[in-house]
C-alpha cells in the first residue's frame, strides 16, 4: 500500500462532519477519562461511572415530569449525588465505594419509582436520553465535553499536589492545614460533571471504559501518578483512534469498537509486564 | 517509559495496517449488507413498469425502521435504494448504529421516520449529520381516531387524581368500556392536553415539538398506513419529480392491496366469537390496531418503554384477564417475554407473538400485518 493510500484510509471517514466530531469526541473522552480515571483506579472507585450514569437517569425523569431541560436535570442529579457521596463518606467514615453504592442505588430507585408514579401514558423511553451515541455528537455536545475537559485538566494541574495529598495522605494533609474535605469533594464533583457530560454525548459503555481501562493499563507500568496520567492519556487516545477507524472499516458500532481496543491494550500490557511489581510500587506510593 | 511508548506505537500501526488490509478489497461491504432485502409481493409488478436504473442514479432513502423501509421499497420500486437504520428485529429503543448506517443517512436524499415518541433519535441523528435530505415525518399531525383513548385507562384503580377521564377509574367495568365511552371531544382534549404540557418544548431534545402523550404506533391501523404510503409517494415525487407519476401508481396499487388485506383481516377477526375479541399486549403499541378491528384492549404489561409495572398493576392485569376471559397475551419479539409469560401462567392463558415496531426479517408491512391478524385469530378464536 502506498503512502497516499494510507493517508486516504485515514482521511476518508473524516469527509463527513459527524464522523469527524465522533472522532474528536472519542479522543477527548479518552484523554479526560484517563486523567480523572487515574484517581478512580488508584482509589478503587471504578463503580462510580456506572453509578453516575444511573443517577443521571433520575435527573432526567425529574426533568421530564417537572418540565425542564433533560441536560440540566442530569447534571443537577449528578452533582447532588457527588455531594451526597462526599457527605456519607465524611459523616460516618464509610469507604467511598460503599457510599457510592448507597447513593447510586437510592437515587436510581427514586427515579424508577417517580417514573411509575408520574408516567401514565405512552412516553418516549427516557433511558434513551441518558445514553448519547457517539455517532450523533452535535457541535454543542463537543463544546460541553471540551469545557468539562478544560475544567478537569485545569483543576488537576493547578491543584495537583493538594489533590494528591488530600486523597492519598489525608492525615498528613489535614495536619498541614489543607482543606481535605473540600478537596475530596472537588474531585467528586469534577468526576460527576465529566461522567454526565460525556455519557450524554457518547454513551455509557464508552465512558465507563475510558474512566477505568486506560488508567488501569497505565498503572501496570507507571511509577508515579503524573506519569500514570500521561501514559493513560496515550492509551485512551490510542484506543479512541484505533477503535474509531476499526468501527468505520469493519462497520460495527463505534463505542463498542473503541472499548474493545482499550481492553485488548490492557490485556496485551498485562501479559507483557513482569509480575505484579509495578502496580504494587504504585499503590504503595499512593495509599 | 520510552519503551512503552514505542510498544504503543508499534501496536497502533499493527492494528491499523491489519484492518486496512482486511477491508481494502471490499470497501463497501458494510453498505450492501445493510440494504433492505427486496422480496415483497408487489415488487414484481413494479419492476415490469420501469427500466433498470444504474445504482448511482437511484434515489437513496433511509428509513428509521424496517417496517417503513418496506413501505418505501414498495412505492419506489427499483428507482430507489432503501436502507433501514434499524435492522429487522432490533429494538428501536436501544439500537446503536454503525458508522456505515450514519453515512447512509448523511448521503440520503429522502429520510423517512415515524416521529413522536417512537424514534426521537432520528432527529438527533439528522441534526448531528447536518442532513440536507427531504424529511418525511410519517405520523406528523396525525390524531388518534375518535373513540381511541390515548391515556391511562389500562392502569385503572390507582392514583385517581392523575385521571381526568369522566369514567370511574376504580371499577373495571367502567374502565374497559373506553371505546364507547369516549367520543371525539374527549380524544381531542387528550391531544391538546399533551401539547400544552411544558415538557413538549422544554428540553434541548424537543425542538421539533413532539406530541408527547400521543401513542405513536399509527401504522398498525391500515387506515393510517394508507396515509403513510401517500406521504412516502409525495416525498419521493418531490425528490425525484421525473418519476412522480410512477410513485403515485405504485402507491395506489399498494393502497389497494392494503384495502384488500383489510377486508380479509376483518373477515378473519369476525370468525372470533365477539366475547373473545379481547387483546392484552406487551407494550402499548396496539390501541389503533385494536380500535380498527373492534378488539377490546383490556390491558398492557408495560405501559411505556422502561416503565416497570408495580406489583399492584400486575395483579390487576391478571385479575382483569381472568374476569374478562381474555384468551391470550401477546408478546413482541424485541422485548424480553419473561414478565408476560409469568402473567399468562398466573392467569392460565396462552402466549403468542405480535409485531409492531420491528417486522420479522424478510417481511414487508403487509406480511407483518397478515401475520399479526393470523396470530390474533389463532390466539383468541379458541
Amino acid at each position: 500500500m502506498g503512502m497516499s493510500g494510507a493517508v486516504e484510509l485515514f482521511v476518508e471517514p473524516l469527509r463527513y462532519g459527524f464522523l469527524l466530531r465522533a472522532l474528536v469526541a472519542a479522543v477527548l473522552v479518552g484523554a479526560i477519562g484517563a486523567v480523572v480515571g487515574s484517581y478512580v483506579v488508584l482509589k478503587g472507585l471504578a463503580f462510580i461511572g456506572d453509578a453516575l450514569a444511573h443517577v443521571a437517569f433520575t435527573g432526567i425523569v425529574v426533568a421530564f415530569l417537572a418540565g425542564f431541560s433533560f441536560y440540566v436535570g442530569a447534571l443537577a442529579a449528578a452533582i447532588t449525588a457527588g455531594l451526597g457521596i462526599g457527605w456519607v463518606t465524611r459523616r460516618v467514615g464509610l469507604s467511598t465505594d460503599t457510599a457510592i453504592g448507597i447513593v447510586f442505588s437510592g437515587v436510581f430507585a427514586l427515579g424508577v419509582v417517580l417514573m411509575a408514579i408520574g408516567i401514565r401514558t405512552y412516553t418516549v423511553d427516557l433511558f434513551s436520553y441518558v445514553f448519547g451515541d457517539i455517532l450523533a455528537v452535535r457541535a454543542r455536545d463537543l463544546w460541553a465535553i471540551a469545557l468539562a475537559g478544560i475544567l478537569v485538566v485545569g483543576v488537576v494541574v493547578a491543584l495537583y499536589k493538594e489533590l494528591l495529598f488530600a486523597h492519598f495522605d489525608p492525615v498528613v494533609a489535614e495536619a498541614t492545614g489543607l482543606p481535605v474535605g473540600v478537596l475530596q469533594l472537588v474531585l467528586l464533583l469534577l468526576l460527576s460533571v465529566t461522567v454526565v457530560v460525556s455519557v450524554q454525548a457518547v454513551g455509557v459503555v464508552l465512558v465507563l471504559a475510558m474512566l477505568v481501562t486506560p488508567a488501569a493499563t497505565a498503572a501496570l507500568v507507571a511509577r508515579r501518578l503524573a506519569s500514570m496520567m500521561l501514559l493513560a492519556v496515550c492509551f485512551g487516545v490510542l484506543a479512541a483512534l484505533v477503535g474509531f477507524y476499526l468501527s468505520y472499516y469493519a462497520s460495527v458500532p463505534s463505542g463498542g469498537a473503541i472499548v474493545l481496543v482499550a481492553t485488548v491494550l490492557f490485556v496485551l500490557v498485562a501479559g507483557l509486564v513482569r509480575g505484579r511489581g509495578a502496580w504494587r510500587r504504585l499503590t504503595a506510593a499512593y495509599r | 517509559m520510552r519503551r512503552w511508548l514505542v510498544l504503543v506505537l508499534v501496536l497502533a500501526s499493527l492494528v491499523l495496517s491489519a484492518c486496512a488490509r482486511q477491508t481494502q478489497p471490499t470497501p463497501m461491504a458494510g453498505v450492501s449488507e445493510s440494504a433492505v432485502p427486496t422480496p415483497t409481493p408487489s415488487e414484481g409488478a413494479a419492476e415490469s413498469l420501469t427500466p433498470t436504473v444504474p445504482l448511482a442514479k437511484k434515489v437513496v432513502v433511509v428509513a428509521s425502521t424496517s417496517v417503513f423501509a418496506s413501505m418505501v421499497e414498495v412505492v419506489g420500486g427499483n428507482l430507489v435504494e432503501v436502507h433501514a437504520v434499524m435492522p429487522p428485529g432490533a429494538d428501536p429503543h436501544t439500537y446503536q448504529p454503525t458508522p456505515r448506517d450514519v453515512v447512509k443517512l448523511a448521503d440520503a436524499q429522502l429520510v423517512v421516520y415515524n416521529g413522536g415518541d417512537l424514534d426521537p433519535w432520528m432527529e438527533r441523528q439528522l441534526e448531528a449529520v447536518g442532513s440536507k435530505a427531504k424529511v418525511v415525518v410519517l405520523a406528523e399531525g396525525l390524531e388518534p381516531p375518535a373513540g381511541v383513548a390515548v391515556k391511562e385507562e389500562h392502569i385503572k384503580g390507582t392514583r385517581k387524581a392523575e385521571h381526568d377521564h369522566q369514567h370511574a377509574e376504580g371499577t373495571p367495568e367502567a374502565g374497559h368500556d373506553h371505546r364507547h365511552a369516549e367520543g371525539t371531544p374527549e380524544a381531542g382534549h387528550d391531544h391538546q392536553h399533551a401539547k400544552e404540557t411544558p415538557v413538549a418544548t422544554s428540553s434541548p431534545e424537543h425542538e421539533h415539538d413532539h406530541e408527547h402523550g400521543v401513542n405513536p404506533h399509527f401504522w398498525l391501523d391500515p387506515d393510517f398506513a394508507v396515509i403513510y404510503i401517500e406521504r412516502i409517494a409525495a416525498g419521493l415525487g418531490e425528490v425525484d419529480p421525473a418519476h412522480a407519476e410512477f410513485y403515485q401508481t405504485n402507491a395506489a396499487r399498494y393502497i389497494e392491496e392494503i384495502r384488500n388485506f383489510d377486508v380479509w383481516a376483518k373477515e378473519q377477526i369476525a370468525s372470533i366469537p365477539p366475547e373473545r375479541r379481547k387483546l392484552v399486549t406487551f407494550h402499548d403499541a396496539f390501541p389503533y390496531f385494536a380500535a380498527h378491528y373492534g378488539l377490546e384492549l383490556v390491558g398492557v404489561v408495560v405501559l411505556s418503554p422502561g416503565r416497570e409495572p408495580s406489583p399492584q398493576e400486575v395483579a390487576q392485569l391478571v385479575a382483569r384477564i381472568r374476569a374478562e376471559g381474555v384468551p391470550a397475551i401477546f408478546v413482541e419479539p424485541q422485548f424480553n417475554p419473561k414478565l408476560a409469560q409469568t402473567i399468562a401462567q398466573e392467569a392460565g392463558v396462552r402466549v403468542l407473538e405480535l409485531y409492531s415496531d420491528a417486522a420479522p426479517a424478510g417481511m414487508d408491512y403487509l406480511g407483518m400485518m397478515r401475520q399479526n391478524v393470523t396470530n390474533v385469530v389463532e390466539g383468541l378464536r379458541g
